[in-house]
């Protein structure tokens, strides 16, 4: 058994700190640490002026990337300077990558899944955007997931996954937006006098656009109801205000025009049996289901 | 001027100007109508100002610390109608006004002057036109304008004297036209008002109405086809805008030219009337050149179908 003596102990930790090339080793990882810090800052601003094309939200993903690579490679350096091997760090990296993987496969998903996001230029702050039934502004596309800002106010993460596979609907990419109103009118109407009035609806409001022109297209014999489809296109920002307004016109000018909207009707064929139908409320039934107040019996 | 446009094409927002061009027969005289609607007016606290361009009736009227505008429509976009800014006897409008502007101290004076359209206006002629090979006419388009409310104001800035300027607040639409989309396609374009014209070619057939102003519109066609004008954009926000003696608004005049290669260039042309007196300066400062490139050479044609 050997037992070492704390005071011989103390001696050669004071002799190695003596010893200048430690602390010429120690002054030239500092330099590195201290160049890898200036160095990666102006990385990350010249990576973000070269590309003043791209989105902020890909350049600032870009110049952080190559920041943080030369960083990485600095440190390194660094540490290399009081003889860290990164040959065994590198084989143990394989087995901590295989564990860690295994644990954030999740996040990982998710933070490639954002890596695509971003550049792929899917969804950007501003849109307005439906993804799995759900509409709202996109507030920010991060790494992970993506917010949304729904119109009730409501903050909905989504995992950037998730929107990966999705189908997302972008409500806002494009300027205009086509306004599309189903109405059904009643079989005995005048079928030109009711394409003559709905286009006549859509020139006369301001906000529906000349052209694209507006579309009728008869969409075919209801069950109760011969139905059309009015198609107007409109300034995106314009769609619902347009979309209200020809509402109540085209009801206006159905009510003005004598043209009915029908309610859903069923005909009742009796077949070989006659039917015979009465019609009751003239006269107070008699019966034990008249009670006295039901009679309409002047007083 | 004989013609019946709404006997072709399809249904439209507005009656095209022939269907207004002359009061019906059995109508009563009245006095010659003064189109000059626009000017300035001074009023004490609690008086009420009114004019009345086309189918617009604007009253506004003069409190202690705000100005209250209320603005009415009656008739459709070809409404002949005006009546000069004054001061009318009559209680300010019940229910609540269009617009207010709220001041420390009410300016006692309001302007009102008329603008070309902030946007570039599609003009679409009732009948169209065909322009032979080798070519030119020149019609004449009217479009509705603005009413800009200014007032004076004192603007302080840092290091000078308070300065007394006329400021815009508000624009109102005489006659709203419909919004349309001119462009490839429906994904890049340009939002612009539509207007339909009978697109006259002889000046004297041109009725006056005090709430439009006529654009020149020459169309040189040197190719070796027909060109049919079906639609034309009128870069309106580049005109400066003008009035003649008889009170009529001019813009300034536009020129297209339908090349040898097919290619069409567009390009303003200033054009005062004679004797007349220049009302507004063209919306934007920069140069049609300057400010638009190839994007806009190729919106600013004439429709060849």
């Amino acid at each position: 058994m050997t037992t070492t003596d704390p005071g011989l102990e103390t001696f050669a930790f004071l002799a190695a700190l003596a010893d200048p090339s430690l602390w010429w080793a120690v002054a030239r990882a500092a330099a590195y640490l201290i160049a890898g810090g200036l160095l990666s800052r102006v990385v990350r601003f010249g990576v973000q002026r070269a590309l003043a094309h791209l989105e902020p939200g890909q350049r600032v993903l870009l110049a952080r990337i190559a920041s943080y690579a030369v960083l990485v490679l600095f440190v390194i350096s660094a540490l290399r300077q009081f003889g860290f091997d990164f040959t065994v760090l590198l084989g143990a990296a394989g087995i901590v990558t295989v564990a860690v993987g295994f644990a954030s496969q999740t996040s990982a998903s998710n933070l490639i899944s954002g890596l695509f996001l971003i550049l792929e230029r899917a969804v950007q702050p501003g849109d307005v955007v439906t993804v799995g039934g759900r509409t709202g502004e996109v507030i920010s596309v991060d790494l992970l997931s993506t917010k949304l800002r729904t119109f009730d106010n409501l903050l909905v993460r989504i995992p950037n996954e998730t929107m990966v596979k999705s189908e997302i609907v972008s409500l806002n990419r494009f300027p205009i937006r086509r306004v599309d109103i189903t109405v059904g009118v009643a079989y005995d109407s005048d079928l030109g006098l009711v394409q003559k009035t709905l286009l006549d609806v859509a020139h006369r409001n301001p906000l529906g656009l000349d052209e694209p022109a507006p579309l009728l297209i008869a969409n075919g014999f209801g069950a109760s109801s011969v139905d059309y489809m009015l198609a107007v296109w409109a300034k995106s920002e314009n769609f619902l205000t347009l979309r209200n307004a020809l509402t109540r016109e085209i009801k206006e000018a159905f009510d003005a025009a004598g043209i009915e909207i029908p309610f859903p009707q069923t005909t009742l064929q009796p077949g070989a049996v006659p039917l015979t139908v009465k019609v009751v409320g003239a006269e107070p039934e008699p019966g034990p289901a008249a009670g006295p107040t039901t009679g309409g019996a002047p007083s | 001027m004989a013609d019946a446009p709404h006997e072709a094409g399809g249904p439209h927002l507005d009656q095209p100007e022939d269907a207004v061009v002359d009061a019906p027969p059995d109508a009563p005289t009245s006095p010659p109508l003064d189109p000059r609607w626009w000017g300035e007016v001074t009023l004490d606290l609690g008086a009420v100002v009114r004019w009345r361009a086309g189918p617009s009736t604007v009253r506004a009227e003069r409190r202690a610390a705000d100005w209250r505008v209320w603005h009415a429509t009656e008739g459709d976009a070809y409404t002949v109608a005006a009546e000069r800014l004054a001061v009318v006897d009559e209680p300010a409008p019940e229910g609540a006004p269009t617009l207010r502007f709220g001041f420390t101290e009410t300016p006692d004076t309001l302007h009102v002057a008329p603008r070309l359209a902030d946007r570039t206006v599609v003009v679409r002629p009732e009948h169209s036109l065909s322009v032979p090979p080798g070519e030119t006419v020149t019609l004449y388009a009217s479009t509705p304008v603005w009413m800009a409310l200014q007032f004076e104001v004192r603007r302080s800035r840092r290091g000078r004297a308070p300065e007394t300027d006329l400021a815009v607040v508000t624009e109102l639409a005489s006659a709203r036209p419909t919004d349309t989309w001119l462009g490839p396609n429906t994904r890049e374009g340009e939002l612009c008002y539509a207007v339909h014209t009978a697109a006259r070619t002889e000046l004297a057939d041109v009725p006056l109405r005090p709430h439009r102003a006529l654009t020149p519109l020459t169309v040189v066609n040197q190719a070796a086809t027909p060109l049919q004008v079906a639609r034309v954009a009128l870069p309106m926000p580049y005109l400066a805008l003008y009035v003649d003696d008889h009170g009529r608004l001019w813009s300034d005049a536009v020129r297209f030219v339908r090349e040898p290669d097919d290619d069409t260039t567009v390009a303003p042309v200033s054009a005062a009337p004679a004797g007349g007196e220049r009302l507004a300066d063209p919306r934007t400062a920069q140069t049609f050149g300057q400010a638009l490139g190839r994007t806009f050479s190729r919106l600013f044609k004439v429709d060849a179908r």
